[in-house]
Protein backbone atom coordinates (compact mmCIF):
# COMPACT_ATOMS: atom_id res chain seq x y z
CA UNK A 1 0.00 0.00 0.00
CA UNK A 2 1.75 3.42 -0.97
CA UNK A 3 1.27 5.76 1.67
CA UNK A 4 3.01 8.48 0.41
CA UNK A 5 1.75 12.33 0.22
CA UNK A 6 0.60 11.51 -3.28
CA UNK A 7 -2.46 9.59 -3.02
CA UNK A 8 -4.00 11.97 -1.06
CA UNK A 9 -2.77 14.79 -3.48
CA UNK A 10 -4.35 12.61 -5.83
CA UNK A 11 -8.04 12.63 -4.35
CA UNK A 12 -7.77 16.20 -3.17
CA UNK A 13 -7.05 17.70 -6.80
CA UNK A 14 -9.45 16.12 -8.88
CA UNK A 15 -11.56 19.62 -8.97
CA UNK A 16 -9.45 22.65 -10.08
CA UNK A 17 -5.56 21.98 -10.71
CA UNK A 18 -3.83 22.70 -7.40
CA UNK A 19 -0.09 23.69 -8.78
CA UNK A 20 1.78 22.37 -5.50
CA UNK A 21 0.14 19.36 -5.34
CA UNK A 22 0.65 18.21 -9.24
CA UNK A 23 4.33 19.25 -9.80
CA UNK A 24 6.18 16.20 -10.25
CA UNK A 25 2.93 14.15 -10.21
CA UNK A 26 3.42 12.40 -13.73
CA UNK A 27 6.53 11.89 -12.84
CA UNK A 28 5.54 9.71 -9.58
CA UNK A 29 2.87 7.70 -11.54
CA UNK A 30 5.45 6.03 -13.76
CA UNK A 31 7.26 4.79 -10.91
CA UNK A 32 4.05 3.93 -8.22
CA UNK A 33 1.66 1.27 -9.33
CA UNK A 34 -0.80 1.57 -6.47
CA UNK A 35 -1.00 5.56 -7.49
CA UNK A 36 -1.35 4.70 -10.80
CA UNK A 37 -4.58 2.72 -9.89
CA UNK A 38 -5.40 5.44 -7.56
CA UNK A 39 -5.37 7.96 -9.97
CA UNK A 40 -7.72 5.67 -12.40
CA UNK A 41 -9.85 5.46 -10.19
CA UNK A 42 -9.95 9.33 -9.72
CA UNK A 43 -10.45 9.66 -13.22
CA UNK A 44 -13.28 7.70 -13.58
CA UNK A 45 -15.01 9.30 -10.35
CA UNK A 46 -14.34 12.54 -12.37
CA UNK A 47 -15.71 11.53 -15.56
CA UNK A 48 -19.01 10.54 -13.40
CA UNK A 49 -19.70 13.88 -11.53
CA UNK A 50 -18.79 15.69 -15.10
CA UNK A 51 -21.56 14.39 -16.35
CA UNK A 52 -23.87 15.55 -13.70
CA UNK A 53 -25.55 18.35 -14.73
CA UNK A 54 -27.94 20.78 -13.01
CA UNK A 55 -31.46 21.64 -14.43
CA UNK A 56 -31.77 24.86 -16.34
CA UNK A 57 -35.26 27.18 -15.62
CA UNK A 58 -36.33 28.11 -18.58
CA UNK A 59 -37.02 32.28 -18.97
CA UNK A 60 -40.71 32.28 -17.99
CA UNK A 61 -39.74 29.74 -14.46
CA UNK A 62 -36.68 33.10 -14.25
CA UNK A 63 -39.50 35.73 -14.46
CA UNK A 64 -41.65 34.16 -12.10
CA UNK A 65 -38.60 33.82 -9.57
CA UNK A 66 -37.88 37.60 -10.46
CA UNK A 67 -41.81 38.59 -9.68
CA UNK A 68 -40.87 36.06 -6.22
CA UNK A 69 -38.19 38.41 -5.57
CA UNK A 70 -39.29 41.56 -6.37
CA UNK A 71 -42.82 41.00 -3.78
CA UNK A 72 -40.33 40.09 -1.35
CA UNK A 73 -37.96 42.85 -1.65
CA UNK A 74 -40.98 45.25 -1.69
CA UNK A 75 -42.12 43.49 1.27
CA UNK A 76 -38.68 44.09 3.11
CA UNK A 77 -39.20 48.06 2.35
CA UNK A 78 -42.08 48.14 3.47
CA UNK A 79 -40.95 46.50 6.82
CA UNK A 80 -37.96 49.15 6.84
CA UNK A 81 -40.58 52.07 6.48
CA UNK A 82 -42.45 51.08 9.18
CA UNK A 83 -39.67 49.99 11.60
CA UNK A 84 -38.35 53.79 10.47
CA UNK A 85 -41.73 55.00 11.41
CA UNK A 86 -42.01 53.18 14.47
CA UNK A 87 -39.15 54.31 15.89
CA UNK A 88 -40.09 57.76 14.98
CA UNK A 89 -43.47 57.57 16.90
CA UNK A 90 -41.49 55.87 19.67
CA UNK A 91 -38.83 58.53 19.82
CA UNK A 92 -41.34 61.08 20.21
CA UNK A 93 -43.82 59.04 22.88
CA UNK A 94 -40.56 59.06 24.93
CA UNK A 95 -40.32 63.08 24.60
CA UNK A 96 -43.61 63.43 25.29
CA UNK A 97 -43.45 61.09 28.08
CA UNK A 98 -40.40 63.21 29.52
CA UNK A 99 -42.51 66.17 29.09
CA UNK A 100 -45.57 65.32 30.95
CA UNK A 101 -43.12 63.96 33.41
CA UNK A 102 -41.49 67.00 33.99
CA UNK A 103 -45.19 69.14 33.78
CA UNK A 104 -45.98 66.64 36.79
CA UNK A 105 -43.29 67.44 38.59
CA UNK A 106 -43.21 70.88 38.05
CA UNK A 107 -47.02 70.82 38.93
CA UNK A 108 -46.19 68.59 42.02
CA UNK A 109 -43.75 70.77 43.35
CA UNK A 110 -45.81 73.65 43.08
CA UNK A 111 -48.81 72.10 44.51
CA UNK A 112 -46.14 70.86 47.40
CA UNK A 113 -45.14 74.12 47.85
CA UNK A 114 -48.14 75.38 48.71
CA UNK A 115 -49.19 73.01 51.20
CA UNK A 116 -46.31 73.28 53.08
CA UNK A 117 -44.48 76.76 52.98
CA UNK A 118 -46.60 79.13 55.09
CA UNK A 119 -48.29 82.37 52.48
CA UNK A 120 -46.20 85.18 52.44
CA UNK A 121 -48.63 87.59 53.38
CA UNK A 122 -46.45 89.98 55.04
CA UNK A 123 -43.03 91.42 55.49
CA UNK A 124 -43.11 90.37 58.84
CA UNK A 125 -43.99 87.06 58.20
CA UNK A 126 -41.61 86.69 55.65
CA UNK A 127 -39.20 87.71 58.53
CA UNK A 128 -40.27 84.87 61.16
CA UNK A 129 -39.94 82.36 58.74
CA UNK A 130 -36.10 82.34 57.74
CA UNK A 131 -33.11 83.35 60.11
CA UNK A 132 -31.63 84.73 56.93
CA UNK A 133 -34.61 87.24 56.00
CA UNK A 134 -35.22 88.01 59.60
CA UNK A 135 -31.67 89.07 59.88
CA UNK A 136 -31.99 90.95 56.84
CA UNK A 137 -35.33 92.58 57.98
CA UNK A 138 -34.21 93.64 61.14
CA UNK A 139 -31.96 96.55 60.23
CA UNK A 140 -35.10 97.97 58.07
CA UNK A 141 -37.62 97.52 60.99
CA UNK A 142 -35.78 99.10 63.42
CA UNK A 143 -35.00 102.22 61.37
CA UNK A 144 -38.87 101.90 60.83
CA UNK A 145 -39.66 101.39 64.59
CA UNK A 146 -37.79 104.27 65.34
CA UNK A 147 -39.07 106.58 63.02
CA UNK A 148 -42.66 105.49 64.08
CA UNK A 149 -41.50 106.64 67.55
CA UNK A 150 -39.76 109.76 66.48
CA UNK A 151 -42.93 110.95 65.01
CA UNK A 152 -44.94 109.78 68.38
CA UNK A 153 -42.38 111.91 70.38
CA UNK A 154 -42.69 114.75 68.34
CA UNK A 155 -46.09 114.78 68.31
CA UNK A 156 -46.01 114.96 72.50
CA UNK A 157 -43.31 117.11 72.76
CA UNK A 158 -45.51 119.71 70.70
CA UNK A 159 -48.40 119.21 72.44
CA UNK A 160 -49.14 122.11 74.80
CA UNK A 161 -50.02 120.34 78.38
CA UNK A 162 -52.14 123.55 78.71
CA UNK A 163 -55.04 122.66 75.88
CA UNK A 164 -55.10 119.04 78.28
CA UNK A 165 -57.66 119.90 81.02
CA UNK A 166 -59.49 116.88 81.62
CA UNK A 167 -61.76 116.41 78.46
CA UNK A 168 -61.27 113.53 76.31
CA UNK A 169 -59.25 113.88 73.25
CA UNK A 170 -58.99 111.82 70.25
CA UNK A 171 -55.37 112.98 69.33
CA UNK A 172 -54.57 111.06 73.32
CA UNK A 173 -56.23 108.10 71.92
CA UNK A 174 -54.23 107.86 69.06
CA UNK A 175 -51.13 108.24 70.47
CA UNK A 176 -51.67 105.12 73.51
CA UNK A 177 -52.62 103.39 70.61
CA UNK A 178 -49.89 103.74 68.69
CA UNK A 179 -46.85 103.66 71.85
CA UNK A 180 -48.72 100.30 72.85
CA UNK A 181 -48.42 99.04 68.90
CA UNK A 182 -44.51 100.12 69.47
CA UNK A 183 -44.32 98.63 72.66
CA UNK A 184 -45.75 95.13 71.45
CA UNK A 185 -43.03 95.61 68.60
CA UNK A 186 -39.71 96.23 71.30
CA UNK A 187 -39.26 92.73 73.09
CA UNK A 188 -38.91 91.04 69.29
CA UNK A 189 -37.00 94.21 67.62
CA UNK A 190 -34.45 94.01 70.45
CA UNK A 191 -33.92 90.39 70.67
CA UNK A 192 -32.91 91.18 66.45
CA UNK A 193 -30.60 93.71 67.77
CA UNK A 194 -29.17 91.77 70.94
CA UNK A 195 -28.21 89.19 68.20
CA UNK A 196 -26.69 91.30 65.73
CA UNK A 197 -24.91 92.91 68.40
CA UNK A 198 -26.00 96.47 68.17
CA UNK A 199 -26.31 97.44 71.55
CA UNK A 200 -26.58 101.23 70.83
CA UNK A 201 -29.55 101.18 68.74
CA UNK A 202 -30.37 97.97 71.72
CA UNK A 203 -30.36 101.23 74.29
CA UNK A 204 -32.48 103.62 72.42
CA UNK A 205 -35.34 101.20 71.97
CA UNK A 206 -34.90 100.44 75.66
CA UNK A 207 -34.82 103.77 76.71
CA UNK A 208 -38.08 104.62 74.23
CA UNK A 209 -39.70 101.80 75.74
CA UNK A 210 -39.69 103.96 79.19
CA UNK A 211 -41.31 107.09 77.51
CA UNK A 212 -43.41 104.77 75.36
CA UNK A 213 -44.99 103.43 78.52
CA UNK A 214 -45.72 106.61 79.93
CA UNK A 215 -47.55 107.48 76.82
CA UNK A 216 -49.17 104.35 76.96
CA UNK A 217 -50.45 105.36 80.27
CA UNK A 218 -51.97 108.53 79.34
CA UNK A 219 -54.80 108.49 81.19
CA UNK A 220 -57.78 111.80 81.17
CA UNK A 221 -57.43 113.15 84.36
CA UNK A 222 -53.69 113.50 84.67
CA UNK A 223 -52.77 114.36 81.19
CA UNK A 224 -51.17 117.35 81.54
CA UNK A 225 -48.65 116.40 83.96
CA UNK A 226 -47.92 113.22 82.20
CA UNK A 227 -47.22 115.28 79.11
CA UNK A 228 -45.01 117.40 80.47
CA UNK A 229 -43.08 114.39 82.81
CA UNK A 230 -42.82 112.44 78.79
CA UNK A 231 -41.82 115.64 77.87
CA UNK A 232 -38.96 116.84 80.30
CA UNK A 233 -37.63 112.82 79.83
CA UNK A 234 -37.14 113.20 75.79
CA UNK A 235 -35.26 115.89 76.53
CA UNK A 236 -33.20 114.90 79.58
CA UNK A 237 -32.56 111.55 77.59
CA UNK A 238 -31.79 113.67 74.49
CA UNK A 239 -33.58 110.96 72.61
CA UNK A 240 -34.67 112.94 68.99
CA UNK A 241 -31.19 113.87 68.82
CA UNK A 242 -30.30 109.99 69.13
CA UNK A 243 -32.86 108.93 66.76
CA UNK A 244 -31.38 111.38 64.58
CA UNK A 245 -28.27 110.63 64.59
CA UNK A 246 -29.14 107.08 64.24
CA UNK A 247 -30.96 108.30 60.78
CA UNK A 248 -28.00 109.67 60.32
CA UNK A 249 -25.55 106.46 60.64
CA UNK A 250 -28.18 104.49 58.74
CA UNK A 251 -28.27 106.86 56.03
CA UNK A 252 -24.32 107.12 55.62
CA UNK A 253 -24.07 103.24 55.61
CA UNK A 254 -26.14 103.01 52.39
CA UNK A 255 -24.09 106.05 50.63
CA UNK A 256 -20.25 105.78 52.48
CA UNK A 257 -19.48 103.21 54.23
CA UNK A 258 -15.96 104.60 55.31
CA UNK A 259 -18.03 107.72 56.95
CA UNK A 260 -20.24 104.87 58.34
CA UNK A 261 -17.45 103.83 60.33
CA UNK A 262 -16.41 107.42 61.53
CA UNK A 263 -20.10 108.03 62.84
CA UNK A 264 -20.30 104.71 64.24
CA UNK A 265 -16.93 105.61 66.68
CA UNK A 266 -18.98 108.52 67.99
CA UNK B 1 -13.26 49.73 -7.48
CA UNK B 2 -15.14 46.90 -9.72
CA UNK B 3 -18.73 48.48 -11.13
CA UNK B 4 -20.04 45.63 -8.80
CA UNK B 5 -18.84 46.69 -5.90
CA UNK B 6 -20.17 50.45 -7.00
CA UNK B 7 -23.70 48.74 -7.61
CA UNK B 8 -23.80 47.42 -4.17
CA UNK B 9 -23.31 51.05 -2.69
CA UNK B 10 -26.39 52.33 -4.74
CA UNK B 11 -28.12 49.22 -4.06
CA UNK B 12 -27.11 50.08 0.09
CA UNK B 13 -28.43 53.58 -0.34
CA UNK B 14 -31.92 52.26 -1.84
CA UNK B 15 -31.40 51.95 -5.72
CA UNK B 16 -33.57 49.07 -6.28
CA UNK B 17 -32.39 49.26 -9.34
CA UNK B 18 -28.79 48.81 -8.82
CA UNK B 19 -29.73 45.64 -7.11
CA UNK B 20 -32.22 44.18 -9.28
CA UNK B 21 -28.56 44.22 -11.92
CA UNK B 22 -26.60 42.56 -9.81
CA UNK B 23 -29.50 39.85 -9.21
CA UNK B 24 -29.78 39.35 -12.57
CA UNK B 25 -25.88 39.01 -12.95
CA UNK B 26 -25.27 36.38 -9.91
CA UNK B 27 -29.10 34.76 -10.09
CA UNK B 28 -27.94 32.17 -12.40
CA UNK B 29 -24.40 30.68 -10.20
CA UNK B 30 -26.66 31.00 -6.96
CA UNK B 31 -28.94 29.04 -7.75
CA UNK B 32 -26.83 26.38 -9.49
CA UNK B 33 -24.94 26.49 -6.39
CA UNK B 34 -28.07 26.23 -4.09
CA UNK B 35 -29.61 23.30 -6.14
CA UNK B 36 -26.16 21.55 -5.67
CA UNK B 37 -26.87 21.67 -1.77
CA UNK B 38 -30.12 20.89 -1.82
CA UNK B 39 -30.52 19.10 -4.73
CA UNK B 40 -34.12 19.87 -5.23
CA UNK B 41 -35.39 22.28 -7.53
CA UNK B 42 -38.18 23.91 -4.87
CA UNK B 43 -35.45 23.94 -2.22
CA UNK B 44 -32.70 25.73 -4.66
CA UNK B 45 -35.62 28.11 -5.77
CA UNK B 46 -36.43 28.96 -1.95
CA UNK B 47 -32.89 28.91 -0.74
CA UNK B 48 -31.47 31.03 -3.54
CA UNK B 49 -34.59 33.82 -2.71
CA UNK B 50 -33.27 33.63 0.75
CA UNK B 51 -30.12 34.38 -0.81
CA UNK B 52 -30.52 37.70 -2.52
CA UNK B 53 -33.55 38.96 0.48
CA UNK B 54 -29.94 38.33 3.11
CA UNK B 55 -27.85 40.10 0.83
CA UNK B 56 -30.61 42.69 0.06
CA UNK B 57 -30.85 43.37 3.88
CA UNK B 58 -27.24 42.87 4.56
CA UNK B 59 -26.06 45.35 1.76
CA UNK B 60 -24.33 47.82 4.54
CA UNK B 61 -22.24 44.89 5.86
CA UNK B 62 -20.57 43.83 2.40
CA UNK B 63 -17.19 45.62 2.77
CA UNK B 64 -15.77 44.87 -0.49
CA UNK B 65 -12.99 42.63 0.56
CA UNK B 66 -13.91 40.04 -1.38
CA UNK B 67 -15.75 39.22 -4.65
CA UNK B 68 -19.50 39.86 -4.66
CA UNK B 69 -19.57 36.26 -6.35
CA UNK B 70 -17.86 35.01 -3.03
CA UNK B 71 -20.15 36.64 -0.63
CA UNK B 72 -22.99 35.99 -2.16
CA UNK B 73 -21.82 31.97 -2.47
CA UNK B 74 -21.01 32.39 1.75
CA UNK B 75 -24.63 33.47 2.23
CA UNK B 76 -25.99 30.79 0.15
CA UNK B 77 -23.82 28.31 1.98
CA UNK B 78 -24.57 29.54 5.63
CA UNK B 79 -28.25 29.75 5.11
CA UNK B 80 -27.99 26.09 4.01
CA UNK B 81 -26.25 25.23 7.12
CA UNK B 82 -28.18 26.47 9.24
CA UNK B 83 -31.19 25.28 7.58
CA UNK B 84 -29.48 21.59 8.61
CA UNK B 85 -28.62 22.71 11.64
CA UNK B 86 -32.31 23.86 12.81
CA UNK B 87 -33.59 21.43 14.90
CA UNK B 88 -36.54 19.06 13.14
CA UNK B 89 -35.39 20.81 9.59
CA UNK B 90 -34.25 18.38 6.73
CA UNK B 91 -33.65 20.46 3.09
CA UNK B 92 -35.56 17.96 1.12
CA UNK B 93 -34.05 16.33 -1.62
CA UNK B 94 -34.48 14.84 -5.11
CA UNK B 95 -35.41 11.55 -3.60
CA UNK B 96 -37.84 12.88 -0.69
CA UNK B 97 -41.38 13.07 -1.87
CA UNK B 98 -42.56 16.86 -2.57
CA UNK B 99 -43.73 18.80 0.39
CA UNK B 100 -47.03 19.44 0.31
CA UNK B 101 -46.57 22.66 2.49
CA UNK B 102 -44.31 24.22 0.41
CA UNK B 103 -46.04 27.47 -1.25
CA UNK B 104 -47.48 27.06 -4.62
CA UNK B 105 -44.86 29.57 -6.01
CA UNK B 106 -41.93 27.65 -5.68
CA UNK B 107 -43.32 25.26 -8.45
CA UNK B 108 -42.18 27.18 -10.75
CA UNK B 109 -39.32 25.87 -11.69
CA UNK B 110 -40.10 22.43 -10.75
CA UNK B 111 -42.50 22.59 -13.68
CA UNK B 112 -39.69 24.44 -15.98
CA UNK B 113 -37.19 21.83 -14.85
CA UNK B 114 -39.72 18.84 -15.87
CA UNK B 115 -40.72 20.27 -19.04
CA UNK B 116 -36.85 20.56 -19.94
CA UNK B 117 -35.48 18.16 -22.37
CA UNK B 118 -32.67 17.79 -20.50
CA UNK B 119 -34.78 15.96 -17.58
CA UNK B 120 -35.39 13.12 -19.58
CA UNK B 121 -31.78 12.88 -20.89
CA UNK B 122 -28.88 10.81 -19.23
CA UNK B 123 -27.89 13.60 -17.50
CA UNK B 124 -30.85 13.65 -15.09
CA UNK B 125 -30.19 10.21 -14.76
CA UNK B 126 -27.03 10.63 -13.70
CA UNK B 127 -28.04 13.68 -11.32
CA UNK B 128 -30.42 11.47 -9.73
CA UNK B 129 -27.61 9.14 -8.55
CA UNK B 130 -24.92 11.77 -7.85
CA UNK B 131 -28.06 14.07 -5.72
CA UNK B 132 -28.54 10.53 -3.88
CA UNK B 133 -24.93 10.24 -3.28
CA UNK B 134 -24.90 14.07 -2.03
CA UNK B 135 -27.38 12.99 0.62
CA UNK B 136 -25.07 10.76 2.38
CA UNK B 137 -22.29 13.91 3.25
CA UNK B 138 -22.70 15.96 6.16
CA UNK B 139 -23.88 19.38 5.42
CA UNK B 140 -20.27 21.08 5.28
CA UNK B 141 -18.79 17.92 3.70
CA UNK B 142 -21.52 18.23 1.07
CA UNK B 143 -20.74 22.50 1.16
CA UNK B 144 -17.07 21.51 0.73
CA UNK B 145 -17.59 19.12 -2.41
CA UNK B 146 -20.08 21.49 -4.15
CA UNK B 147 -17.58 23.95 -4.00
CA UNK B 148 -14.80 22.27 -5.14
CA UNK B 149 -16.27 19.88 -7.76
CA UNK B 150 -18.81 21.76 -9.06
CA UNK B 151 -18.00 25.49 -8.19
CA UNK B 152 -14.19 24.58 -9.15
CA UNK B 153 -13.32 26.77 -5.97
CA UNK B 154 -9.66 26.84 -4.17
CA UNK B 155 -9.57 25.35 -0.96
CA UNK B 156 -8.73 28.68 0.29
CA UNK B 157 -11.30 30.08 -1.21
CA UNK B 158 -13.33 27.36 0.44
CA UNK B 159 -12.03 28.00 4.07
CA UNK B 160 -12.86 31.54 3.87
CA UNK B 161 -16.40 30.69 2.39
CA UNK B 162 -17.30 28.01 5.16
CA UNK B 163 -14.27 30.40 8.09
CA UNK B 164 -12.48 27.28 8.21
CA UNK B 165 -8.89 26.18 8.13
CA UNK B 166 -7.26 24.93 4.80
CA UNK B 167 -6.81 22.06 6.65
CA UNK B 168 -10.24 21.39 7.57
CA UNK B 169 -10.91 21.56 3.83
CA UNK B 170 -8.67 19.24 3.27
CA UNK B 171 -10.23 16.77 5.77
CA UNK B 172 -13.94 17.15 4.80
CA UNK B 173 -12.90 16.96 1.36
CA UNK B 174 -11.05 13.62 1.69
CA UNK B 175 -13.79 12.33 3.56
CA UNK B 176 -16.96 13.89 1.06
CA UNK B 177 -15.09 11.90 -1.88
CA UNK B 178 -14.07 8.83 -0.46
CA UNK B 179 -18.02 8.52 0.76
CA UNK B 180 -18.94 9.81 -2.90
CA UNK B 181 -16.72 7.36 -4.38
CA UNK B 182 -18.42 4.14 -2.33
CA UNK B 183 -21.74 5.68 -3.46
CA UNK B 184 -20.98 6.11 -7.08
CA UNK B 185 -18.68 2.95 -6.80
CA UNK B 186 -21.08 1.08 -9.62
CA UNK B 187 -21.18 3.76 -12.14
CA UNK B 188 -17.62 4.10 -11.84
CA UNK B 189 -17.39 0.11 -12.71
CA UNK B 190 -19.69 0.97 -15.23
CA UNK B 191 -17.58 2.93 -17.49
Amino acid sequence: MCACRYRRSIMLCLGRGDEKLENNLEEHLASCPECTAEHKRAEQFRTVIGDYTRPEPDPAAWKRWDERLERNLDAIDRERVDKRRGRFHHLWSIRLGILSSAAAIFLLGIATGRLVLPPADTVEHVAESTPVMQFALTGTNSRAYIDRSKLLILGVTQTDPARYGGAANSNLDRMKRIARELLDEAPGLKERLADRQEYRMYALVSELEIILLQIAAFDEENTREQLELVQAGVEHKSLLFRINLENLVAETQTADPYLADTCNGL
Amino acid sequence: MSDSHDLIRMAARGDRRAFRILVDEHKGRVFALAYDLTGSVDDAEDLSQEVFLRAYRSLGQFRGDSAIATWLHTITVRIWIDMNRSAGVRVRNSSDPLDENMPQESSAFRASAADHPETRTEGSFIRGYVNRALDALSPRERSVFTLRFFEEQKLAEIGAVLSISEGAVKSHLFNAVRKMRQELAFLMEAL
